[in-house]
């Protein structure tokens, strides 16, 4: 899981890059660029690299359309006849967030108590928690 | 005139040759850096990842304000860029992260306020004590924007500005801010709910606090010019234009904690600096064509020469905004982070 987050996000910080080099082909400043990195012994990629990173995760959700929704094909197993059938919840961006942050908690062993407490004591209302700590059963990641 | 290859101003040029005491006090600060590190690293874990945090958060800030001061005579060793000193960087660092950590060890069931003071008093303390040396060993030398804003009044026998005892305490808090909130992201990767509603209006005022103390330590670097006169809240600091970088600041931060609530807080915090550049750059595009910006002669000469294709901006200021959003950001979440930490 790890090894494919980081080979994404190699990928995005790739496809970052070549953005930016096309546009700085575009409108000629290819050799700052350039120089900028050469002449700063690469302390300048301290910038350039979360640029690099944010630009290619916004093309990669944009344009290939990965994104961190969680979607589960739900298939309906309480019905026979509806074999190939299946239904996709898509959460929202809160739900996402709790769905995220449960499970995190739940690795570090945290218990559900905890949990609950600190999301109730950040705002959250204990419905969406109790929905959220379901879609966290329910849901796998993509 | 300066180009990205050469440069000819007395930024670039000077004298770089050491003093033997010189030499003695760049070698004993590689030597405390060293015992220190070791020393802490019995006490905490992953000394080694702080300490490159503070040393970053450290060399950000130096890079920054470069043109506001000098350190000559330290050896053509010692320099990164213009007379900006790694020596000088990692002693800095030293001084910040040792007491630091000590005050986490031993003051661990203290309230949080009582750690602050202990903090800033140490640290000025021994911000005070290390510019002393710097200073009077011939090191530091003040540019002249400087020592206009200094007025002459320098501490008796410390041969250091008065200034200082609000320039160190107000850096020290910034750089304290970026390896603390770094640090509980990087290394020690805490685990912060998602929060429902953002206090908005507490998060503003940390902004303008933020905001207003670095603009008045940078003044001597720049010149607000052709504001209302009603509008200069000190020497040429105008609340229109320091009101617009804390607006700036501020709504990017409280529209990507809406919309990007479920991205991780790293993340976010990228986010937070990348949308506070891309408005930042081109409305300092358009001060400076317009005159409203102008730069101080020893900022100017810290100059490339080079300017972004498409807009008028030197290049250093591409990097400066990004630089200057990372350690103000650091220091409004981190304060956000302890003030939303519940007990």
């Amino acid at each position: 899981m790890e090894k494919t987050k980081n080979i994404r996000r190699g990928k995005r910080i790739l496809i970052g890059f070549a953005f930016m080099i096309f546009i700085s082909l575009v409108f000629g400043a290819f050799p700052f660029l350039l120089a900028s990195i050469v002449c700063t012994g690469g302390i300048s990629l301290i910038v350039y690299i979360p640029l690099a990173l944010m630009l290619g995760t916004a093309i990669d959700k944009l344009i290939f359309n990965r994104n961190n929704k969680i979607e589960e094909q739900i298939s309906a197993n309480t019905d026979k006849n509806n074999v190939g059938s299946d239904n996709q919840i898509l959460l929202t961006k809160d739900q996402i967030a709790l769905v995220n942050y449960i499970r995190e908690a739940q690795s570090r062993g945290m218990d559900t108590n905890s949990i609950f407490l600190a999301l109730k004591d950040n705002g959250w209302m204990e419905d969406d928690i109790r929905k959220a700590f379901g879609y966290s059963q329910t849901h796998t990641k993509i | 005139m300066n180009t990205l290859f050469y440069c000819s101003s007395p930024a670039c040029y000077f004298d770089k040759i050491p003093t033997g005491s010189i030499i003695f006090f760049e070698f004993i600060i590689v030597l405390a850096v060293l015992l220190s590190l070791n020393f802490l690293s019995k006490i905490e874990k992953k000394v080694l990842y702080k300490f490159l945090i503070v040393a970053l958060g450290i060399f950000i800030f130096e890079f920054f304000t470069a043109p506001m001061w000098h350190n000559y005579h330290l050896g053509g060793w010692a320099y990164v860029y213009r007379s900006v000193s790694w020596v000088l960087t990692i002693g800095w660092a030293t001084l910040i992260i040792v007491p630091s950590i000590l005050i986490d060890v031993h003051m661990v069931n203290r309230k949080i306020w009582e750690r602050v003071l202990a903090y800033m008093l140490s640290i000025t303390v021994l911000g005070l004590i290390g510019e002393t040396l710097v200073v009077n060993l011939g090191i530091r030398s003040y540019a002249p924007e400087t020592l206009s804003v200094i007025n002459g009044h320098f501490i008796p026998f410390l041969n250091i500005p008065w200034k200082a005892i609000y320039y160190i305490p107000v850096f020290m808090a910034l750089v304290l801010s970026f390896y603390k909130y770094w640090s509980l992201l990087l290394v020690d990767k805490i685990l912060i709910p998602p929060i429902k509603k953002n206090k908005i209006w507490r998060n503003l005022l940390i902004s303008m606090l933020a905001v207003f103390l670095f603009e008045l330590m940078i003044e001597p670097m720049v010149i607000n010019a052709k504001m209302p006169a009603w509008s200069y809240i000190y020497r040429d600091i105008s609340f229109i234009i320091t009101g617009g970088w804390i607006l700036i600041i501020w709504l990017s931060m409280t529209l990507v904690d809406k919309f990007f609530i479920h991205f991780s807080l790293r993340d976010k915090t990228m986010l937070y600096v990348l949308f506070g550049t891309i408005v930042t750059l081109p409305i300092e595009s358009w001060l400076i064509i317009n005159k409203y910006r102008l730069y101080e002669l020893s900022t100017v000469e810290n100059f490339s020469g080079y300017h972004i294709p498409l807009t008028s901006l030197p290049v250093e200021i591409a990097f400066a905004i990004p630089f200057y959003l990372i350690l103000i950001i650091s220091f409004i979440k981190y304060w956000i982070y302890k003030f939303d930490l519940k007990k």
